[in-house]
């Protein structure tokens, strides 16, 4: 019983190790000079140059033309990323409770045309969607940048499949005790449904954080970069300009866009354990 | 004067597959009217059209003088307290019987008023800040009866509201929800499969079987005289005896007696009919002796059940003794002043 044990942590912390070490490489090459990693490649220590490389990463205005800081990238990001999360399962939930509790004519054909676009993803559209957001005058947009990509068909199926099995009796009640569809949405389904929004948040906030084609496509003023074009760009410049590579910036910029999503996820597991840890349905 | 009426109320699906077929009657203010019959009877779907849940397709539903059939159900003003409670799981108790005056913009100063008067009244008072799934099913079932009683209805509507729960609680309940019938009087339609429920709660049953009234009437009236076969067998514990005879010359004939028929009548058969408390193990004025086959004997402590045949007609005596006997034959007398005839072709009484 104690070896199986044993194996067990073992090979946890193994997983771990192979997960953590690179991550942890380029934490600590961030924290040494250029010079450094030029000559020595990466480094597994810890060096001493963790102050200036941080501080000018977040506050002074990098990239190609110099127009935006860091922090401001990540601002981008976050906006990307709420938006796109939050406007995925607002659209979501509201669509399969329209499926699930309106009769209307081909509700159910329609929801099956919602789900087949989960075989056209972003990438396949991608060129018709520009086409469609310049002719709106939407690029370089915050609305530009979100709105093509909130309707989810997994989101609305998540939803549709959890609606349907709270039972009908909780509406009838509803319905006798006055309340009105919006009011059963938003007071009884709702609320029912936290443990399945702060799952669908976690996984949207993640994918919207970690949006690359579309923010690249959309985006020509450097003011709407996110930290993932953010990225891309130093390295560019790394390579292509007549400075000298700034490694220890970039990988700083890496652990800075890590850190957002991490807290994101360690935020909402706690809420997403508790919802299912309460188990009030 | 007629609270709530129905006047040859239809519904069907599709078209066809007629539900409830034709269905007038009406109730008095204050009344406690269980609607009962078997599962399938549609005993649910006519109190879910009374409560507006579902759309009535033919015939007009009175409530109060006013035609509801197309008023929604919240407009209706009626109460309903379902099978499985359907509390609102993620509010407290507190939440769960205020959510209705709430949306009802009634004003928070007479919401708490009612919570607190009604919270005694159902002794609930400890649980207003526990959640649903805290309760015990009996709890549940107080929570879901002050959610209905809170907005002073026209009409309380129960479907099945006991059958969740277990015997004892059951019959606990039931005395609790006619006690607090007779205090708020506020009319109530009640369904329900259990008979026992039927008798003990209503002041008058409808016994409903395929979507048609079977019968109306107070529990006394259903026990005492029913109107056809189903309704004999379905009301009392064990259900009334019935044996198949065969008629000759306005005389039947079961076992080796004959029984002398007041009026003639014209088919081969007839059923007649006997409760279990009617029969009895020694001689009486007025009775006949039948001898039967004992199949089993079921002791109950303070009666026993004689389980027996004759002539392929299972009968059922209840005895206040503690029978024993190695016998498998045994001398029963039937009161035939209690004896009841049903017509063989509709089971009507005759």
């Amino acid at each position: 019983m104690k070896t199986k044990q044993y194996a067990s942590h073992i090979i946890l912390v193994l997983m771990s190790l192979i997960f953590l070490v690179p991550i942890w490489v380029i934490f600590a090459s961030s924290t040494h000079t250029p010079e450094t990693i030029l000559n020595g490649g990466l480094q597994f220590f810890l060096g001493d140059n963790f102050l200036d490389t941080y501080r000018s990463v977040l506050f002074e205005k990098s990239g190609y033309t110099k127009h935006i800081t860091v922090l401001q990238m990540i601002g981008n990001s976050l906006i990307l990323a709420l938006g796109f999360a939050v406007g995925k399962v607002i659209i979501s939930s509201m669509a399969a409770y329209a499926i699930v509790y309106f009769r209307f004519r081909l509700a159910s054909f329609l929801f099956w045309v919602i789900f087949l676009t989960l075989l056209l993803p972003l990438e396949v559209r991608i060129v018709p969607s520009f086409e469609v957001l310049a002719k709106l005058n939407l690029l370089n947009s915050y609305t530009g940048l979100i709105v093509p990509l909130i309707a989810s068909a997994t989101g609305t199926f998540f939803f549709r499949q959890f609606y349907k099995s709270i039972p009908d009796e909780l509406l009838e009640a509803a319905k006798l005790d006055g309340a009105n569809s919006w009011q059963f949405f938003i007071d009884i389904l709702l609320p029912l449904s936290k443990t399945m929004m702060a799952a669908l948040f976690i996984v949207m906030f993640i994918v919207g954080w970690n949006q690359y084609l579309w923010p690249i496509m959309m985006t020509t003023e450097p003011e709407y970069s996110t930290i993932l074009l953010g990225i891309k760009e130093i390295y560019q410049s790394n390579f292509e300009g007549s400075y000298l590579p700034e490694f220890n910036r970039a990988f700083a910029m890496i652990i800075l866009a890590l850190i957002v999503p991490v807290l994101v996820v360690i935020l909402f597991q706690r809420w997403f354990i508790k919802g299912l840890v309460d188990s009030e349905k | 004067m007629l609270y709530l009426e129905l006047k040859n109320v239809s519904k069907n699906y599709d078209g066809k597959n007629k539900i409830i077929k034709d269905i007038s009657l009406g109730i008095k203010k204050g009344e406690f009217i269980v609607i009962v019959g078997p599962s399938g009877c549609g005993k649910s779907t006519l109190l879910r059209m009374v409560a507006g849940l579902e759309d009535i397709s033919d015939g007009d539903i009175v409530i109060d003088k006013a035609v509801v059939n197309n008023i929604s159900p919240a407009d209706r003003d009626i109460a309903m307290v379902f099978q499985n409670y359907a509390l609102y799981p993620h509010m407290n108790v507190l939440k769960n019987l205020s959510y209705g005056l709430k949306n009802r913009k009634i004003s928070k100063d007479e919401i708490e008023k009612r919570v607190v008067s009604i919270s005694k009244l159902l002794q609930i008072e400890e649980l207003l800040h526990r959640k649903p799934s805290e309760l015990s099913g009996g709890q549940k079932q107080r929570v879901a009866m002050g959610r209905a009683i809170i907005r002073k209805p026209k009409l309380f509507l129960f479907d099945e509201p006991l059958s969740n729960l277990d015997a004892k609680l059951r019959h606990q309940m039931r005395i609790e929800i006619r006690k607090l019938h007779d205090k708020l009087g506020i009319t109530s339609v009640y369904v329900t499969h259990d008979q026992v429920e039927a008798m003990t709660l209503a002041d008058r049953i409808i016994i409903l079987n395929g979507g048609k009234i079977e019968q109306i009437g107070t529990p006394k009236e259903i026990y005492e005289n029913p109107n056809s076969i189903f309704v004999s067998k379905f009301m009392g514990t064990p259900p009334m005896n019935i044996i198949k005879a065969k008629v000759k010359n306005s005389t039947i004939e079961i076992g080796d007696i004959s029984i002398d028929l007041k009026n003639s009548y014209n088919e081969e058969y007839i059923h007649v009919g006997i409760r279990a408390e009617d029969i009895s193990l020694s001689d009486f004025n007025n009775s006949i002796k039948l001898r039967v086959d004992i199949d089993m004997i079921e002791h109950l402590g303070s009666e026993s059940f004689i389980y027996s045949t004759i002539e392929n007609n299972p009968i059922i005596v209840k005895s206040s003794e503690f029978i024993e006997t190695k016998e498998d034959k045994l001398d029963i007398y039937i009161n035939t002043k209690k004896l009841y005839f049903f017509s063989d072709k509709e089971g009507k009484i005759l």
